[in-house]
């Protein structure tokens, strides 16, 4: 139903507005073209939208591109951003919804020990598998997806979330438990195959290199089922940001809208991690960035911070693989690098970006 | 009793508490309280800290689990009813709000239309037509778009009452509503919400540290020390010196004058 405002005394509630929504989709495809023309050959972007259009059912268009820049286009840069704006929108809507339930500006999904457990998961994975690690492509990111979900499984047990006794906090906290001993084992278990070490701090730091179809088809289950999950509870996550009791008086059962987020954030980020490795701050910087514009409404951070998580990570990708073309910095650095001094700033400028 | 064909039936409460403990942290913070909220009237529990007044009230929400006794809203066990047809029936205003960083008055206020809304919890247009019009009736027109955390602490209770009022609910629960105003807003505040109460026959039951304020606004009063009831009935059976002075431990004196109750406080007396 339209809120006109005139009908309501010239009050204007926060929701997604079109024009919000269009910024954020212009924004998306922009750096999805920068993302598949860019690189080692450069495709102009007019062929790039029509070879993209051109795969559309229904639609049948000649791009000009010879067959071995279709490869490219189609084969290797698409589905890689495709896989960046998965990830990166999985991660920064997971990260809006953990500061929106926790009510803690800083919470991330990585905090709940999901960092630490498929660091593990994926650490004893490459050291086990020796040699030319072919077979790492299933197995690492399984035993991602695993370590992710037992540290976070844990964490909720340990928190008290499956009681409905903890609170918050002690759920962060249990968090941080977790964590620590989980980078704690996976330490060990690097310190005791130290050849192995390039391979584990390649995963560790991210990457999106050498991703295909297959990758976004293994992730798209997963990107559907907790988005939509995340997205539903935008406006319950409002709710909650008078804290829990009143929420309650209000009719939302904070412990249920808890659960239901953290299984779903949770979820997201160890599916996403375990494609993608440790691709840090993403969670933190985009909510942040999408809250200074369009203020602390979750109605909008969420589905804004999706489409604004994949274009910043798509764009990150970008710089990663040309800024010492041919070689490829992990992504978790650029990340990182803008991310740290970012996360600085918001710490220094609470009142402007904290609130969630 | 024979009495009982001779006076008016008396309506059913629309909150009960019968012989309700409630226990915190192993504590027995509630023993055993009798309270009753007559339908359209206001109800208040005074006493000095720690009587249990804040938690006589949540349990009233059904927010604490109730160790023995019985909680009563609308003739129904307080926990038989869902989350969102409470807050349908019932609207609580706490005592220390949580005031959520940066978010407007006009969501802030739409919070109260929570219980209302449907799938997806999205406001319609009456929902946001209703805001206005309970904005408008506690004053803060032209405020929707203003920030709650930067409002003045006497137009941010407005905003709180204003959210309540947004419930619909029949039943108004205060929790110190007018803790850290002074005086000019408490009275602003009791005003606008007894002008609601008598325009939409609202049932209220407050906690009140100021007894002046507790009588002028109050139908009945319940004096609660120690988690148990000392007395209630009117304010003027309950506002005694010797039932105040001992409750508080206090040094004062009462003066009902006209149907006025005014409670003075003195000065102890220094030996030597």
């Amino acid at each position: 139903m339209s809120l006109r405002p005139a009908e309501a005394g010239g009050l204007t509630p926060a929701r997604l507005t079109p024009a919000a929504l269009a910024a954020a989709v212009a924004v998306m495809t922009v750096a999805t073209v920068l993302g598949v023309m860019l690189g080692a050959v450069t495709i102009r972007p007019d062929r790039v939208v029509v070879e993209l259009l051109d795969h559309l059912p229904g639609i049948s268009l000649d791009s000009g591109l010879s067959l071995s820049r279709e490869a490219i286009v189609w084969d290797i840069r698409f589905p890689r951003v495709v896989l960046g704006l998965m990830v990166g929108g999985m991660l920064a809507t997971s990260g809006a919804a953990y500061q929106g339930v926790f009510r803690n500006p800083l919470a991330d999904p990585y905090l709940l020990g999901i960092a630490a457990g498929a660091g593990f998961g994926a650490t004893v994975a490459i050291v086990a598998g020796a040699g030319d690690g072919s077979g790492l492509l299933v197995a690492v990111p399984l035993a991602a997806f695993l370590g992710a979900a037992v540290a976070v499984g844990l964490t909720l047990v340990v928190g008290g979330a499956l009681s409905g006794r903890g609170t918050a906090a002690t759920l962060l906290l249990a968090g941080v438990a977790v964590a620590a001993f989980f980078t704690a084992l996976q330490t060990y278990v690097q310190s005791r195959e130290v050849e192995r070490l390039r391979d584990v701090y390649s995963w560790i730091l991210g990457r999106l290199s050498g991703s295909s179809w297959d990758e976004v088809a293994l992730l798209l289950p997963y990107a559907a089922v907790s988005m939509l999950v995340l997205l539903g509870s935008r406006g319950a996550l409002d709710v909650l940001a008078v804290g829990e009791e009143e929420a309650r008086t209000l009719g939302i059962d904070p412990v249920r809208v808890r659960w239901r987020v953290v299984l779903a954030a949770s979820l997201a980020t160890a599916a996403a991690v375990a494609v993608s490795g440790l691709i840090a701050f993403v969670g933190i910087i985009v909510p942040h960035l999408v809250r200074l514009v369009v203020g602390p409404s979750n109605r909008l951070v969420l589905p804004l911070s999706f489409l604004v998580g994949g274009a910043f990570l798509v764009i990150a990708d970008l710089i990663a693989r040309t800024i010492q073309s041919p070689a490829e910095l992990p992504i978790g650095v650029v990340t990182a690098f803008f991310g740290a001094p970012f996360f600085l700033l918001v710490l220094r400028t609470r009142d402007a970006g904290v609130g969630v | 009793m024979t009495s009982a064909a001779e006076m008016p039936a008396p309506a059913a409460p629309v909150v009960a508490l019968e012989g309700t403990w409630v226990h915190l942290g192993g504590r027995a913070v509630v023993q055993g309280v009798d309270l009753r909220a007559d339908p359209g009237g206001w109800t208040t529990v005074i006493g000095p800290n720690g009587a249990g007044k804040t938690t006589v009230l949540r349990a009233a929400a059904g927010l604490v689990p109730v160790s023995a006794g019985s909680v009563t809203v609308a003739g129904r066990p307080v926990e038989s009813y869902g989350v969102r047809e409470r807050a349908r029936l019932l609207a609580v205003m706490p005592q220390h709000p949580t005031i959520p960083p940066r978010m407007r008055v006009v969501d802030y206020v739409l919070l109260g239309r929570t219980a209302h809304l449907g799938h997806g919890l999205r406001p319609t247009g009456e929902d946001v037509a209703a805001v206005a019009r309970i904005m408008a009736a506690v004053g803060l027109d032209g405020f929707g778009s203003r920030r709650v955390d930067q409002l003045s602490g006497g137009e941010r209770q407005r905003a709180v009452v204003a959210r309540a009022m947004a419930q619909e609910a029949g039943i108004l629960l205060l929790d110190e509503p007018t803790t850290s105003l002074d005086i000019g807003h408490q009275q602003e505040v009791l005003e606008t919400v007894d002008e609601l109460r008598r325009a939409h026959g609202l049932t209220v039951v407050a906690t009140m540290h100021d007894l002046g304020l507790a009588a002028q606004y109050s139908e009945r009063l319940t004096l609660l020390v120690g988690g148990e009831v000392r007395c209630a009935g009117t304010p003027g059976e309950v506002l005694t010196e010797a039932r105040l002075s001992e409750a508080y431990s206090a040094e004062l004196d009462v003066v009902q004058d006209a149907g006025e109750i005014i409670v003075i406080p003195r000065r102890r007396r220094r030996h030597g």
